[in-house]
């Protein structure tokens, strides 16, 4: 194999490892279907996508301990604004600060500002659909939850949008419009 | 070839070259295949439009072709222009490199779609960081410079946008503000240093470039070191820090083999006039002749290497840093007919005295290659 297919095709290999990895990360994940709050910009490299995150606000969270002692006192150990390792581990519904330990399926992030960030805040979504969309996702009627693949190591990726209890793409444009 | 046929026929009666030797070029030329004729030309034509059509239709129903298809499509066409190029690169050079930036294009878009159909969060400098990765093997398979600008162009705005590369320019933002004037000699001495490197030009041509420019935009920013007060440890350091490059630079210079006794003077000037603005406590209003004195400095130096091309466009530079300077003090005289009329003798006076100093600085050059 001469050197000119080798320095073309090592790039090729790297992309399709790449494209491998994830999929077998996205695969492997364990399933997990999560309340969301989204709206919607426009990125111009990467297309139409809703922005979205996870609503962690409903479950008990260890952050929210930063944003109750902040008033006039300030916090020595960490600062408000100073990000925080935490996670959210599924298991007990709760995000806590530091490393996970006995939580089988968890969420790593960190905490900030008095909320925790999980590192998930795309999906990408048809242009067509996008106005109605970021209206069904704004509507608590429509239940909007994101579903995630959760890896052991506590990355996740978002594999579905999920409205009134079924995948996006199952429900009719005009059924959407009619509830947003 | 009518123009062709005419310049050969003029050098011919000119004397430049034989008769024969005129009809073998007009014959060698005739006989070469164009790159541009009425077939290709058609072809290119049919190629464009279906892969318009093409891509109107995978446009159009993006979101009805599963994500296998779009990942399979995407692969098959790397994988095809990986196995294409290598058969044409001999035969069709200029055709090769067209495919080796469309290549890289494919890289982009490679990396798009992944993140589309998964969905994937990332910074953008991290994007641009693994498609400088993907592309960088890519560079050894050509000679054309354009590849090695876009690539570092990427490559270090992917850099400077990174964590690293934001506490970077904190780091010269702290210390520029306080000696523009040492980043713009630095620049230039590595600007001096690259030059002497014969080899991967591909690499070494884009980062000239980019520290001859630097250079330049660090010399006129000179007189922001008069805004604000800056520590004396910041100022102590960036002076300890200058003398030790120029020494370096200096020793760097007096070393180098390839450089005559000529050019090194011209350097080792340059960098004695650095020294002393650096050194000598300039006021706001008059940097400007420190300036105007390195930019002649530069043009000298070009001379002197005989870089005309170089020194025509230092002495364009300066022609316009001169202009800037005379409007910033009589700006308002534009105002008036009299005050247009005065600025347009200024700047004829200003085309003559580029003229003279162009032509003076030609025969001087001449002459020293004479010697």
């Amino acid at each position: 194999m001469n050197k000119t297919k080798i320095l073309l095709f090592i790039p090729v290999f790297v992309l399709l490892g790449w494209t491998l990895s994830v999929q077998a990360m996205i695969s492997g994940g364990t399933k997990l279907d999560l309340p969301v709050r989204g709206y919607d910009p426009r990125d111009i490299l990467a297309g139409h996508y809703l922005s979205v995150e996870v609503d962690y606000v409903a479950f008990p969270s260890d952050c929210k301990k930063d944003k109750e002692t902040k008033g006039r006192e300030r916090v020595k150990d960490r600062e408000y604004w100073q990000k925080q390792d935490a996670f959210f581990c599924a298991d007990e519904g709760r995000v806590s600060l530091g490393t996970p330990e006995n939580c089988q399926v968890f969420i790593k992030g960190y905490c900030q500002y008095g909320r925790f960030h999980d590192g998930v805040s795309r999906f990408y979504i048809p242009e067509k659909m996008s106005p109605a969309l970021e209206r069904a996702v704004r509507n608590k009627d429509n239940n909007p939850m994101l579903r995630l693949s959760v890896t052991p190591d506590g990355r996740a990726f978002p594999t579905d949008l999920i409205l009134q209890g079924r995948p996006f793409k199952e429900l009719p444009v005009q059924a959407l419009l009619s509830r947003g | 070839m009518p123009s062709i046929s005419r310049k050969v026929s003029v050098w011919a009666e000119q004397g430049l070259i034989s008769r024969q030797q005129a009809d073998e070029i007009v014959a060698f030329e005739q006989n070469k295949k164009p790159f541009l004729s009425l077939f290709t030309v058609i072809l290119f034509l049919g190629m464009f439009s279906i892969a318009c059509g093409i891509a109107a239709i995978v446009s159009s129903n993006w979101y009805s072709i599963p994500d296998a298809v779009k990942l399979g499509g995407m692969f098959a066409l790397l994988i095809g222009a990986g196995s294409a190029l290598p058969v044409i690169e001999k035969k069709h050079p200029v055709v090769f490199d067209a495919g080796l930036f469309l290549l890289m294009l494919l890289f982009f878009a490679a990396i798009g779609l992944v993140g589309q159909i998964y969905h994937l969060k990332s910074d953008t400098y991290k994007a641009f960081l693994f498609w400088s990765g993907l592309a960088f093997p890519l560079l050894f398979l050509t000679k054309r410079v354009l590849f090695g600008c876009i690539w570092e162009f990427v490559f270090v705005c992917a850099v400077l946008a990174s964590p690293l590369g934001e506490e970077f320019l904190r780091f010269v933002k702290n210390y520029f503000f306080s000696s523009p004037l040492y980043f713009s000699f630095l620049s230039l001495a590595l600007f001096v240093v690259l030059s002497c490197v014969q080899k991967a030009e591909l690499f070494v041509f884009p980062a000239k470039a980019g520290f001859f420019f630097t250079g330049l935009v660090f010399l006129f920013c000179s007189r922001l070191r008069f805004s604000g007060v800056h520590p004396l440890p910041i100022v102590f350091y960036v002076k300890t820090l200058f003398l030790l490059t120029a020494t370096g630079f200096a020793t760097f210079v007096g070393q180098y083999d390839g450089f005559s006794r000529r050019e090194k003077q011209s350097l080792w000037i340059v960098t004695g006039i650095y020294a002393l603005f650096f050194l000598i406590p300039l006021a706001k209003d008059t940097v400007y002749f420190s300036e105007l004195l390195l930019l002649i400095s530069f043009i000298f130096v070009a001379y002197t290497f005989r870089c005309e091309k170089m020194a025509r466009v230092l002495a364009l530079v300066t022609a316009f840093r001169i202009l800037n300077a005379f409007f910033e003090l009589f700006g308002s005289l534009l105002y008036t007919g009299f005050g247009l009329i005065f600025s347009g003798l200024i700047i004829l006076g200003i085309a003559y005295g580029c003229y003279k100093a162009d032509a003076y600085l030609k025969r001087t050059m001449e002459g020293q290659s004479h010697e």
